[in-house]
C-alpha cells in the first residue's frame, strides 16, 4: 500500500521529472516527487527506515544545504522585508559547489547516485506546506523506496528536489520513530469495546483472555458479573472452627473425589481468598459444628451474586455428637423458619439439597416443608424438639406444590407424620403409601405424591 | 430530527483533515453525528457546516461508510438458536451474519479492524460495535493465550505476584475431574 501520493507539478525547463503516481485520493497538494513503498521484503523495516534516514542526512550534509528556519532571522546580504520568510533562497556559491568524494554508502544506490554540493538557503517558501503533506496514512507498510526523477544536471539544484529531499528525510525520521508503535494493540480500544468482546466469549475463553495482559485482566475482573465464568464442579467447601482460635473459621476447598495425589488442600481464614477470579465454583458446602451460619449469610449471598460461588447443597452437620441436653452442630439459631427459607431461596435454582443434621437450630415448624419448591432433596434429622407434621400440613404443602406449573420433584427425609397409612390415603388424593412392620406395628415408611399435571414429577417422603 | 429536504448531504472532517460528503440518512445512523446535528439544530446546518470527527481517520471512515451502505439498519428478529444452521460456527449460535463476517474477513489487517471498531465506538454505531465484537470473539475463541496475545498485539506484562497467583490457580484447576459440560 503506498505511503502517500502527491501530485507533481508539470516539469519546467529541461529537467526530466517524471510524474508521480496518484496512489491515494487523500492528498492533492502540489508535490515534488512520488514516494512509493517498495515491495514487501523480509528485511527488518525499522533498520531499513533508519538507513534511508541516514542516507538522506548524509546527502544533505554532503551537498551543504543550509536551511535557515528561524523566525526573524534574515539571511546574509538580504534586505529586510516586511514579511519575514521562513527560509530565504540565494544563489549558490560556485566555490562551494564541489563534488565531494562519495563516502561509504549505507543506503540504496539510487540515493547516493547524485553527488552535488550546493549551498542553498531557501527563500520565501512555506516549508510547512510541503512537510505537512508528508503524512503517514498507512502504518502497515512503512517501507520506502525513494525514487529520484532521474539524472540531475550539474547546474543549480532544483528547488523542488531539495525540498523533496528534506521532506522525505522528515518522513523517514518520523517513520523510524513511529515504527515501534506499529501495529495497534487491542488495548488501544476503549474498555467498553474490550468488554463487549469479552461478553461474547464462554467462561473458558474469558478466563484464557484474562491471562493475556494486565489491561484485559483488569477489565475482566472489574466486570466479572457481566461475563461468563469458567465453571468448576469438582470441588466442595468445608467450613469449620479453627482449632487454635475459637473466634476464627477455617474455610477449605477440597477436590471431589479426593485422592492421595491431591496434595495440601486450600485453606484460609477468608473464603474469598480461596476462590479464583472469573471462575464459578459449584460446590456442596458443609458447615461444621459451632459454625455460626447466620454470620455468613451476607458473604455467601455476595459471592453468589458475584458468580464466584454457587452452592449446590447445604449440609449443616454436627448433630450426631449431641449428648443429653447439650445441643451440638452448625449454629442456625440466628434464623427463623421464614428467614431460613428466604435465605435458601436466594440460591435457587443452583441449590438442590439441604440437610439439617444439627441440634442448634431455630424453632422448626411444618412451614419448613415449603422448601420442596426450592430444592430437590430435603433432610431433617436430630432436630430438637422433633418436627411433627399433621395431616393438614401435608395437605397444604401438596396443594401449593401441585398448583405450581414449574414444580419439580423432591425427596424429603423426615420423621413420620402424625397419621397412619389409611388416613394418609383417604386424606391425600392420588398418593401411594408404603408401610413397614416394626416391632409388630405397621408404620408408614414412605409416601409418593405425583404432581398430576406434570409428567414424572412427584414428591417422595421417606419417613424415619 | 426533521431536516429540510434541501439538506441531504452532510460534510464531515476526519482526523487527517479529509472532508467527506455523506448522505444524511447514512450520517444519522451514527449516534454521535446525529446528536451533534440535533444540538446544532436545523438553522445551523448549511452548506458550510462541517462536522469534525477528531478521533476518526479517513480510512476508518471509508470502511464505516462501506458498512453502513451495505448493511442498512432494519428491525432484526431474534434469531432462533439451532444446531442445524449451516453457518453455525460458535457454540451452536449464529451471532454474526455471514455477510458481515465476510466483510470483516476481507479487511486487510487487524489494525483496520481495530481502527474500524474504535471509530464505530466513537461514532456510536451499535450495528458495527456488536458485529465487530462478535467477530473478534469468534476469532479468539479457540486461541491459546500466546496466540491471542500475538493476534491482538498485546504485551505480556502480567508478572509478579499476579502471575504466580494465576499459575497457582491454573495448577489447582487442572486437578479437576473430567471436564464438566458447559452451559
Amino acid at each position: 500500500m503506498p505511503l502517500l501520493a502527491i501530485q507533481t507539478p508539470p516539469p519546467e525547463g529541461g529537467s526530466s521529472m517524471t510524474s508521480s503516481k496518484m496512489t491515494t485520493p487523500l492528498l492533492k497538494t502540489p508535490s515534488l516527487l512520488s514516494i512509493t513503498p517498495s515491495t514487501a521484503k523480509s528485511r527488518s523495516t525499522p533498520q531499513f527506515i533508519a538507513r534511508v534516514a541516514n542516507s538522506m542526512l548524509f546527502e544533505l550534509n554532503k551537498s551543504q544545504i543550509k536551511a535557515r528556519i528561524k523566525l526573524g532571522l534574515l539571511p546574509r546580504g538580504l534586505t529586510p522585508s516586511p514579511i519575514t520568510p521562513l527560509l530565504t533562497l540565494e544563489e549558490p556559491d560556485e566555490e562551494a559547489m564541489r563534488e565531494s568524494p562519495r563516502g561509504t554508502s549505507d543506503g540504496p544506490p539510487s540515493l547516493t547516485s547524485s553527488r552535488r554540493s550546493s549551498r542553498v538557503t531557501l527563500k520565501t517558501v512555506d516549508l510547512h506546506d510541503y512537510l505537512s503533506s508528508v503524512l503517514v496514512s498507512s502504518p502497515s507498510s512503512p517501507s520506502l523506496l525513494i525514487k529520484h526523477p532521474g539524472k540531475h544536471s550539474s547546474s543549480t539544484p532544483n528547488l523542488h528536489s531539495l525540498l523533496a529531499a528534506s521532506a522525505a528525510f522528515s518522513t523517514a525520521t518520523r517513520l523510524a520513530k513511529g515504527v515501534a508503535a506499529l501495529p495497534m494493540p487491542m488495548t488501544k480500544l476503549p474498555p467498553r469495546a474490550i468488554l463487549a468482546i469479552l461478553t461474547h466469549l464462554e467462561g473458558e475463553d474469558v478466563y484464557r483472555m484474562a491471562m493475556t495482559c494486565s489491561e484485559i485482566r483488569k477489565i475482566a475482573i472489574e466486570n466479572g458479573k457481566k461475563l461468563r465464568h469458567r465453571r468448576v464442579r469438582s470441588r466442595e467447601v468445608q467450613i469449620g472452627k479453627d482449632r487454635h482460635r475459637a473466634d476464627r473459621l477455617i474455610f477449605s476447598v477440597l477436590r471431589v473425589p479426593r485422592s492421595m495425589r491431591d496434595g495440601i488442600p486450600r485453606e484460609s481464614g477468608s473464603l474469598e481468598d480461596l476462590l479464583p477470579h472469573l471462575v464459578t465454583i459449584e460446590a456442596k458446602m458443609t458447615f461444621g459444628s459451632d459454625v455460626c451460619v447466620g454470620a455468613l449469610r451476607a458473604l455467601l449471598r455476595r459471592l453468589f451474586d458475584d458468580r464466584l460461588l454457587a452452592p449446590t447443597a447445604f449440609h449443616f452437620t454436627g448433630g450426631a455428637n449431641t449428648k443429653g441436653n447439650k445441643v451440638c452442630g452448625a449454629d442456625l439459631r440466628q434464623f427463623t423458619t421464614e428467614s431460613f427459607i428466604h435465605f435458601c431461596a436466594h440460591f435457587k435454582p443452583v441449590l438442590r439439597e439441604i440437610q439439617l443434621a444439627t441440634t442448634r437450630h431455630f424453632r422448626l415448624s411444618p412451614r419448613l416443608l415449603s422448601l420442596v419448591n426450592v430444592v430437590e432433596e430435603l433432610g431433617c434429622v436430630y432436630e430438637r424438639p422433633a418436627l411433627r407434621v399433621q395431616m393438614e400440613h401435608l395437605e397444604n404443602i401438596i396443594q401449593v406444590w401441585r398448583s405450581d406449573g414449574n414444580a419439580h420433584s423432591c425427596t424429603l427425609h423426615m420423621r413420620r407424620p402424625l397419621a397412619d397409612a389409611e388416613e394418609l390415603e383417604e386424606g391425600l388424593s392420588k398418593v401411594v403409601v408404603e408401610t413397614e412392620e416394626r416391632n409388630g406395628e405397621v408404620m408408614v415408611s414412605s409416601l409418593t405424591v405425583p404432581h398430576g399435571k406434570l409428567h414424572q414429577v412427584e414428591l417422595y417422603f421417606v419417613f424415619h | 430530527l426533521q431536516m429540510s429536504d434541501t439538506v441531504e448531504l452532510i460534510r464531515v472532517s476526519t482526523k487527517d483533515n479529509v472532508e467527506i460528503t455523506i448522505p444524511q440518512k447514512i450520517a444519522e445512523q451514527c449516534g454521535t453525528i446525529r446528536n451533534l446535528m440535533e444540538a446544532v439544530g436545523e438553522s445551523g446546518i448549511n452548506s458550510d457546516f462541517v462536522i469534525p470527527l477528531p478521533n476518526v481517520t479517513n480510512s476508518d471512515m471509508q470502511l464505516i461508510l462501506n458498512w453502513l451502505q451495505r448493511f442498512p439498519p432494519h428491525p432484526t428478529e431474534q434469531e432462533v438458536e439451532t444446531r442445524h444452521n449451516s453457518d453455525n460456527k460458535y457454540c451452536g449460535r449464529t451471532q454474526i451474519a455471514p455477510l458481515e463476517r465476510r466483510f470483516f474477513e476481507a479487511l486487510p489487517t487487524t489494525n483496520a479492524l481495530f481502527g474500524m471498531l474504535n471509530s464505530a465506538m466513537y461514532l456510536d454505531i451499535p450495528s458495527i460495535s456488536a458485529a465487530g465484537s462478535s467477530y473478534m470473539a469468534e476469532k479468539i475463541k479457540d486461541m491459546t493465550v500466546e496466540e491471542a496475545r500475538a493476534y491482538m498485539n498485546l504485551p505480556d506484562d502480567i508478572q509478579g505476584w499476579e502471575m504466580d497467583q494465576m499459575k497457582d490457580d491454573l495448577l489447582w484447576l487442572k486437578q479437576d475431574a473430567p471436564a464438566p459440560s458447559t452451559e
